[in-house]
């Protein structure tokens, strides 16, 4: 690699690993593992980096990075850590929303931890990074079908498992 | 809700605390292309090893691939025929090598269609969606479309940005020493529920070719399933399955 495209890689580097990391956040719910994730993902990229640099380097890392989090979902074939039934028992100075808050992220990040790896990134895809069916599709290998029922399935589980993340059944419709 | 839940997502995702992972990168960056450069140097001084050792093997005798002559429709002979005294009325098949040689390969999954060159049965600049080719074990040739010329059947995998494969039974008409494909084996019901193929677990007889699965990939993981045996054959311009369960099959308990 020449010192201008390694220059390129390590300005890509530090600009975009914060938002590689907050997605990795979601699909793997836990801070070493989405830093692992993120660094694996680049790891790769940076060995295919002479032919990406003038492309789109980003889309490749998030497609090794999603596809990598389901190789290591399948490896690991463990949930990480549960939580209980019962929230933390909050401070009593923390501020009544600020307590409601931090509640609905352990419920949240519980209810994502129950998903099976690939629901997980068809919700982070389609809800967090805002893409359609078609380019979830495209970046995961599979069929918009594929997408659409996983999409149904992740819901599905999710308001079962926590039903006021999601508030009525319609919104179901509106989320899809 | 739609903005509620997308905004719940984005307020966990930035509990995320940054990192600096530039030098972490490089650093494993060089350390997987050494144990690359590792892993080449290895399969050249084995592959080096193995040529010395099928020189001295083929000097011997060389064992044919399964047959099921042209003009026979009975079962398959996997009788191992010494070189240069091939059985009377059966012409010795040209020797072709699918592993090294360059064909049509229809789409198959993330895979596109395409003229594909093979070295030592990896697609050669391949892109990162890459194709395979492995002959089955025991070799499995036959006739399997009843016109003259015998079809070579192989196991071509398509691994998907290197973390998924993909793989497909491909019958390839010998013409000569050219291979032609005649079509892919697994129909939809089959290989949409991605089913393990173990090369030495296909068979054929006659003009159906049987393949034992044992297992199939999901979208959430791998799944055993009871072994089963399905069976295809080409009828009428492609391939079909003629025997065996055609549903999907149910995964063990785990």
């Amino acid at each position: 690699m020449t010192a201008s495209r390694a220059e390129e890689f390590e300005a890509y580097v530090r600009a975009r690993t914060p938002a590689l990391l907050r997605a990795a956040y979601l699909l793997t719910g836990d801070q070493h593992l989405a830093e692992d994730l993120v660094n694996d993902a680049l790891i790769r990229t940076h060995q295919a980096w002479p032919r990406l640099w003038d492309g789109s380097p980003e889309a490749y890392t998030r497609k090794i990075m999603y596809h990598l989090q389901i190789s290591w979902w399948r490896r690991r074939r463990r949930s990480p850590e549960r939580l209980t039934d019962v929230p933390p028992e909050p401070a009593r100075t923390a501020r009544v929303d600020e307590q409601a808050q931090a509640v609905t992220r352990l419920v949240l990040q519980d209810a994502l931890s129950r998903l099976g790896a690939r629901q997980r990134a068809v919700l982070v895809l389609r809800y967090f990074e805002d893409l359609s069916e078609s380019e979830v599709a495209e970046l995961l290998g599979v069929t918009v079908g594929t997408v659409k029922s996983q999409s149904a399935k992740a819901l599905a589980r999710l308001r079962v498992i926590a039903p006021h993340l999601l508030d009525s059944p319609t919104s179901d419709r509106k989320l899809r | 809700m739609n903005d509620s839940f997308r905004a719940r997502l984005a307020d966990l995702a930035a509990q995320a605390e940054p990192a600096d992972l530039y030098t972490r990168v490089l650093t494993g960056s060089r350390r997987r292309s050494r144990r690359r450069t590792t892993a080449v140097l290895a399969a050249a001084a084995v592959l080096s090893g193995g040529l010395v050792a099928g020189t001295v093997l083929v000097s011997r005798s060389v064992p044919p691939p399964v047959t099921t002559p042209s003009a026979s429709a009975g079962p398959v002979t996997a009788t191992q025929v010494p070189s240069g005294s091939p059985p009377a009325g059966v012409s010795p098949a040209p020797a072709v090598d699918a592993r090294n040689a360059t064909f049509d390969v229809p789409a198959m999954a993330q895979c596109a269609a395409g003229r594909r060159t093979f070295v030592d049965g990896t697609e050669r600049d391949g892109p990162y969606n890459s194709l395979t080719v492995a002959e089955l074990s025991p070799p499995i040739r036959a006739d399997l479309d009843g016109l003259p010329g015998d079809e070579l059947v192989v196991l071509v995998s398509c691994r998907i940005e290197g973390i998924f494969t993909r793989k497909q039974l491909l019958a390839l008409t010998v013409d000569g020493g050219a291979l032609r494909p005649l079509g892919f084996m697994l129909d939809s019901r089959t290989f949409d529920f991605f089913p393990w193929i173990d090369p030495a677990q296909v068979s054929v007889s006659g003009d159906v070719v049987t393949v034992r699965i044992e297992g199939y990939g999901n979208d959430d993981g791998a799944e055993r399933i009871t072994p089963q045996e399905r069976g295809f054959a080409y009828r009428d311009g492609a391939f079909v399955q003629i025997s065996g369960p055609t549903e999907r099959p149910s995964p063990l308990p785990r």
